[in-house]
């Protein structure tokens, strides 16, 4: 019975200990977040134009934004449905017509303004998770890393820095 | 023993239902112009664009309840009111399809749809959430998918997050709303 008490108070522990959140900006020293680099791989890296590659990205949602304009790297950074707006207002809805599916994606790549597509990705299992950036010009993933998610892997944005400084390596890269 | 047992549970299923009763539409009154409301002061306006008068009056589409659209008429300001079901019907006869109960909807369809159909004004349903400093809080905010943008958002503190009350909340609201849509040309 005491046994199951103290495990049960270090499983709190563990949980509650990883709640407290990092900042989100890149460290100064280091020009990284501040994170382990073991444990993530890179799947798919392709050589795109750097000034095609930062004018914008586009992400999921609003959480997803602060982060990646931490990134300091990209031009713009707009939610889906701020892009949807954007569409309208620049007179494209028609053309384009919607930008759900990967036909209209690559309308709105050639017709409105070259962007690409940031996805937070897990695999079925859930034993993994990574990023991917789509292009939708090219209609390729251009880049996508992944790493395992441990038992005990903290339930906040610190776990992503790894995956998050692996993605800044391939934009640094570009030129 | 048993008839306690039922008599807690029957009250604790009132008490889980007491969030999802709507308060009764209500009429404006004739003397002020606005709804009865106690806490119109409270109302926080977050955003309001200047829209042309006689394109916003054109159709308002609420969230399927008919307290929504009872309300809705009861502004007597726009030509038409209907629910996201009617308009998705409406855009299926047609011959297009518009999918409204994503709680992010296709604006681009509902771009198409405006343009196909008439324009509208598209309210969403007012929720309780925590605002950004943790505080209960809820309001109206209406986007125009010919403009491609929130036309109106308003907000007032709701203190708890049980119900949805009239006076306190609701019709506050409405009569915010209604200021706006007077003033426009």
């Amino acid at each position: 019975m005491d046994k199951l008490f103290i495990i049960c108070g270090l499983l709190l522990f563990f949980s509650c200990g990883f709640y407290y959140q990092n900042g989100t900006n890149l460290d100064p020293k280091t020009n990284r977040f501040k994170a382990p680099d073991n444990g993530v791989r890179v799947l798919t890296e392709i050589s795109v134009d750097a000034d095609t590659l930062k004018s914008l990205l586009i992400v999921p949602y609003e959480s997803a934004k602060e982060i990646a304009k931490n990134l300091d790297y990209f031009d713009e950074v707009m939610t889906d449905d701020q892009f949807e707006d954007a569409i309208i207002k620049a007179g494209f809805a028609d053309e384009i017509g919607s930008i759900r599916n990967r036909n209209g994606l690559h309308r709105a790549a050639i017709l409105f303004r070259p962007f690409v597509l940031f996805e937070h990705v897990y695999t079925q299992t859930g034993s993994k998770e990574g990023f991917r950036l789509y292009d939708p010009n090219r209609e390729k993933i251009i880049f996508e890393n992944e790493k395992n998610i441990g038992l005990f892997s903290p339930s906040n944005q610190a776990r992503l820095f790894p995956l998050y400084n692996s993605l800044l390596d391939y934009l640094r890269k570009q030129h | 023993m048993k008839k306690y047992v039922y008599l807690v549970l029957v009250i604790l299923l009132a008490a889980s239902c007491v969030p999802y009763i709507k308060p009764k539409p209500k009429l404006l009154n004739s003397k002020t112009n606005h709804f009865d409301a106690n806490n119109n002061a409270r109302v926080i306006l977050i955003s309001n664009v200047k829209v042309n008068a006689d394109t916003l009056k054109s159709l308002l589409v609420v969230p399927n309840d008919d307290y929504y659209v009872e309300m809705g008429k009861n502004l007597n300001y726009f030509n038409e009111v209907m629910t996201y079901n009617q308009l998705h019907d409406k855009i299926l006869e047609l011959g297009d399809t518009l999918d409204l109960r994503l709680s992010m909807p296709d604006k681009l369809k509902l771009n198409k749809a405006a343009k196909l159909f008439k324009p509208f004004v598209l309210m969403k349903e007012p929720i309780h959430q925590l605002d950004e400093k943790y505080a209960w809080a809820s309001g109206f905010s209406v986007y125009d998918p010919l403009r491609g943008e929130t036309i109106f958002q308003n907000k007032i503190f709701t203190k708890n997050a049980i119900q949805l009350n009239n006076k306190k909340i609701l019709l506050p609201l409405y009569n915010n709303f209604l200021d706006y849509l007077r003033k426009q040309k």
